[in-house]
């Protein structure tokens, strides 16, 4: 009997603390699932994409609609709290998955942004963030593509993981500016049907240093050690494509202090027209124009941002943990930067 | 015996590495891993010192400690302030990772209850737990080591000290849990050194790797988080399974009541044997609710600041008290 009334007693504490008592059902949540952030007359706007479904009998009839709430304010924190009080629900931010900062926003408060998303403990870390062109109002106005938009996200179909970058990723110098690359989001009516990383913004001390198109991309995510394999197509001839995997970049500095970096890995197949190209000599010779093609391209991005004092992939690690003191008389003699410090070597072999 | 030397192990880690798990809230990391690992380093070498020759001394006389009123006050008071102090800390930590809580009341509540509950079941069973409890921490440190694997970016670690050394003296941490380890492990001198300097060392180890892994996930983030292993708690996910925090919130919520039952039950039989049990769970409960609301009016600096003068205070006390003893037997 007192065993029985002790389990009694336990299960009613466990009812009272699973929220019985103040419980916030699911429909009464509103489920944020992204945030964009602009600056109007130096004050924050934000705007937060609220997910709802309208319940319905059948499966097939239940749609999802997306809500935008956009609201001002002097810092983050209150500009998305006057967000949230535009809408009756309580904002649950744990699926929170895309940050979309508008340009100007990118280059004067950035740091602030992150700070604020970094500390913030109901989103997720692993917040995706891209800069964008659009503005609130367009976000209003094209709200039924945002569903589609945020399925894609969790699928990864429109663009994969590597693409995005997490918040977390972001990297700041001494002054708090913002060293490095930011996606941008690009919208069904620019291109036809299509939205998506379209190109990458590199900054440099918050302001813009030089764009990489779309084709380009994969040699950047090749740099920051993001691929494990690639598909190339259009090497020597417009039909000819190779496919590649088990990529792996090798680092070594050597006596004159320059930085190797060597790129293994593993041709699988190699295509003409979608047929195998099996004489032997034909393939080694598409090898190797697809390693100069890799190499060029690669120097080219190098060549854009280390040269140009823009280390966007902490190539100067390598420097400092091979030799601190000799790095850091480079740095005082402003010679570390200087071209030829670094060279990039594509091996990739036919299997 | 044996199996209890190791079950009061497990305990004092549990309770050691709830620090280390979930950080005070006054201030962020703001120490970068190497900085933090070579601090830690000394920190961990200077008390294991000092409590291994306390431990050379006067082990054999280490059991006439409570038989002393003023010291039994002493570690009474101490145990007490550390539970509340523990409780302060966990309902701050589970504000933070919930959305949606139950009132402070509520939470009081249900933490006194199981204290209660702690102090009238025998030592062995509150041991038993925190050996199963001590085994899921270990599953769940595993769990985010594992998940945030392919996070790592060798890249991110840092090479220099972090320059500013204000943060170092708030990390300074004299754990209660030194003396919670004399009182409870009853073991022979050459048997207590050694568990001792496991225990460091587990902690130590522990702390290590998740600096390291820290700042290999976040890079210079790592100094800006408040909870940095909670983050990486966040930021880690196994196959298609993300945001696996909450169960990694559940398992240190639940080594911080372990922390905070055995630091009452343990105080509740600190004091004199001549009161009825009930009389001193319910003189105990009081005090912690007094210090509890203590503990929330001041900061969580004086807060630290006042355990670790309190914890070395009455272990010099403890020292005199068994010196004077010996003398006067001589």
């Amino acid at each position: 009997m007192k065993n029985a009334l002790k389990f009694v007693f336990c299960l009613l504490l466990v009812f009272m603390l699973a929220s019985c008592t103040r419980q916030v059902g699911i429909g009464d949540k509103a489920i944020v699932k992204g945030v964009i952030v602009n600056l109007e007359n130096n004050k924050y706007e934000v705007s937060i994409i609220v997910l709802t479904c309208k319940p319905s009998s059948q499966i097939s009839e239940i749609k999802e609609e997306a809500n935008v709430y956009t609201a001002l304010g002097e810092t983050m924190q209150e500009a998305i709290s006057n967000a949230e009080k535009l809408q009756n629900k309580t904002p649950f931010y744990a699926q929170n998955e895309l940050l979309f900062i508008s340009e100007k926003a990118a280059a004067e408060k950035l740091f602030d942004i992150s700070k604020y998303f970094l500390r913030e403990d109901a989103s997720r870390p692993s917040l995706s963030v891209f800069v964008t062109q659009k503005n609130a109002d367009y976000f209003k106005s094209s709200a039924k593509i945002l569903p589609d938009i945020i399925r894609s996200t969790e699928r990864g179909d429109k663009f994969s993981s590597k693409e995005a970058l997490k918040i977390t990723q972001l990297k700041f110098n001494e002054n708090n500016k913002f060293d490095g690359y930011l996606p941008q989001f690009t919208f069904k009516d620019e291109v036809d049907s299509f939205f998506g990383t379209e190109k990458i913004i590199v900054y440099k001390n918050s302001e813009k240093s030089f764009e990489i198109a779309k084709n380009d991309i994969i040699y950047l995510f090749l740099l920051n050690n993001k691929l494990n394999k690639l598909q190339l197509s259009a090497i020597s001839s417009e039909n000819i494509s190779i496919r590649a995997d088990g990529l792996l970049l090798s680092y070594h500095v050597d006596d004159n202090f320059n930085l190797k970096i060597f790129l293994t890995g593993n041709i699988r197949s190699i295509q003409e027209n979608d047929a195998d190209i099996c004489d032997k000599k034909e393939a080694m010779k598409v090898a190797i124009s697809a390693n100069q093609a890799i190499t060029e391209k690669c120097e080219k991005i190098i060549f854009d941002s280390f040269y140009k004092q823009n280390d966007i992939f902490n190539f100067a690690w390598w420097f400092e943990a091979e030799d601190k003191t000799r790095y850091e008389k480079l740095l005082k003699e402003d010679s570390l930067y200087q071209n030829g410090r670094i060279e990039f070597v594509s091996c990739l072999k036919i299997i | 015996m044996r199996q209890k030397n190791l079950s009061v192990n497990a305990l004092i880690i549990v309770c050691m590495l709830c620090d280390i798990i979930i950080r005070p809230f006054y201030s962020v990391m703001a120490l970068n891993a190497r900085t933090s690992i070579v601090f830690s380093f000394i920190l961990s070498a200077f008390i294991t010192i000092i409590v291994l020759a306390f431990i050379a001394i006067f082990n054999d006389k280490f059991e006439n400690v409570d038989k002393n009123k003023t010291i039994c006050l002493c570690y009474y008071i101490l145990f007490i302030f550390s539970s509340a102090a523990s409780i302060v800390k966990t309902e701050q930590f589970y504000r933070y990772t919930s959305s949606d809580t139950v009132s402070l009341a509520a939470f009081l509540f249900c933490i006194v209850l199981v204290c209660v509950y702690a102090s009238f079941v025998p030592s062995s069973s509150l041991l038993k737990s925190a050996k199963a409890v001590f085994l899921l921490l270990i599953f769940s440190l595993i769990i985010i080591i594992i998940s945030n694997q392919s996070n790592i970016s060798f890249q991110n670690l840092q090479f220099n000290l972090t320059k500013s050394n204000s943060n170092l003296w708030y990390s300074f941490n004299l754990a209660p849990e030194i003396l919670l380890f004399m009182y409870l492990d009853k073991s022979k001198k050459a048997v207590k050194l050694l568990n001792f300097t496991a225990i460091i060392f587990a902690v130590f180890a522990v702390y290590f790797i998740f600096a390291i892994l820290g700042e290999l996930v976040l890079g210079t983030n790592f100094v800006a988080q408040s909870q940095p292993l909670h983050t990486l708690a966040r930021l880690g996910n196994l196959s298609v399974f993300k945001r696996i925090d909450s169960f990694h919130t559940g398992i240190w919520l639940l080594c911080m009541t372990v922390k905070i039952s055995t630091f009452f039950s343990v105080a509740v039989n600190l004091l004199p044997e001549k009161f009825k049990l009930s009389k001193r769970i319910i003189f105990s409960v009081i005090f912690i609710l007094f210090s509890c609301g203590l503990f929330y009016s001041i900061s969580t600096a004086l807060l630290k600041l006042l355990l670790n003068v309190l914890t070395a205070f009455v272990l010099a006390l403890s020292a005199i008290f068994l010196k004077a003893r010996q003398v006067t037997k001589a």
